[in-house]
């Protein structure tokens, strides 16, 4: 019955006249942002819609969440590792083209550090306090720190008493194996 | 006739407030803020329930995308072992890098058993630095349709096997 009423366009096809020819109960409702004018909007052709309803923007408080973090923020660290990556992009190469104190020591801090970041981060990946505890996590955090120190140290004591690190490893690679071996 | 207009009824009545929904207008439903704040996280709740933890590793294809990711951060934890070794090292010795030398090459290894062994130390080096590369690139925004990720993935994965191979040819 209602829908020959739309096809004979004696109304307008529509959601709201398609519930009233139907007899249907209205939906429930709800409080909008177009206090009102939202209804006369729906009862007029649709393409003329946007022309009638006002937009009325309200502030919505929304409330943080009770368990966010307070940490502050990361942004900053993640541009210097970028940085440090690039970085070693160009220094293991230089370390090695041209070997020196200086670009050694450069090297071994990139290196360490670089090394020091990509650990940490799956320290806080994998070691997480809901499977392994409270105290693991904090533990592993702070031995990371005194490796890397040690790390650090000892590279430095390479280069200032030994051959230096660039020279160490490239004799290592010029190892020669028993057939080019002088007798 | 009950039959006839609900079959006829519920497509129009579904057009049209396709049609309707097309040019909504958003209601939202204003309520107190207290309504909405909970007391515990989503994982002290699932705890407090005794819930299992759902199957994740086990199940989960193994893709592309997945694999060249942990096989960078594989590559990077054994490369920062070798770094760790190194230095470590330097300070426990008792020798010098000279007197270790001369360990290997005391071993007396084939050319080309020491060409394989470089090619298997070099590798991590090769995968980490091809992969790193194409990190950095990401991280200027491009490339990050999944089509150029798996393009890029299979470019890297052969780049790291030249670059290795250079390498252990040096």
């Amino acid at each position: 019955m209602s829908m020959s009423l739309i096809l004979r366009g004696a109304t307008r096809c529509n959601a709201v006249n398609l519930a009233k020819s139907a007899r249907l109960t209205p939906v429930k409702a709800y409080s909008t942002i177009f206090a009102g004018a939202q209804r006369q909007a729906l009862a007029k052709p649709l393409p003329l819609v946007k022309n009638i309803a006002p937009i009325v923007t309200r502030n919505i408080s929304v409330s943080a969440p009770r368990m966010a973090s307070a940490e502050s923020s990361h942004t900053a660290l993640w541009t210097v590792e970028r940085i440090v990556s690039a970085a070693l992009l160009g220094v293991i190469p230089a370390a090695f083209i041209a070997p020196s104190q200086a670009l050694d020591a450069l090297l071994a801090v990139s290196v360490v550090i670089h090394a020091h970041w990509g650990v940490e981060a799956m320290v806080v990946d994998y070691l997480r306090p809901s499977v392994v505890g409270n105290i693991l996590p904090k533990v592993a955090h702070v031995g990371l720190i005194l490796i890397s120190i040690a790390t650090l140290g000892g590279l430095f004591y390479f280069i200032k008493n030994d051959v230096g690190l660039a020279n160490g490893i490239k004799r290592f690679w010029a190892i020669k194996g028993k057939d080019s071996q002088e007798a | 006739m009950y039959a006839l207009s609900s079959t006829l009824i519920r497509p129009a009545l579904r057009q049209g407030l396709q049609v309707a929904a097309a040019s909504r207008q958003v209601s939202l439903k204003v309520v107190s803020v207290g309504s909405t704040v909970k007391d515990e996280t989503f994982f002290e709740k699932n705890e407090r329930l005794g819930r299992q933890m759902s199957p994740h590793l086990t199940i989960y294809k193994p893709q592309l995308t997945s694999m060249l990711s942990i096989a960078h951060r594989g590559t990077g934890l054994a490369l920062g072992a070798t770094v760790w070794a190194l230095g470590l090292g330097a300070l426990i010795a008792s020798h010098d890098i000279n007197h270790y030398i001369t360990m290997i090459e005391g071993l007396q290894l084939s050319g080309a058993t020491l060409t394989a062994i470089k090619f298997i130390i070099a590798y991590p080096a090769g995968y980490h630095t091809a992969n790193g590369i194409r990190h950095l690139i990401w991280d200027t925004g491009s490339f990050l349709k999944i089509k150029e990720v798996y393009s890029t993935g299979y470019i890297m994965v052969g780049a790291s096997f030249v670059l290795t191979a250079i390498l252990a040819l040096l």
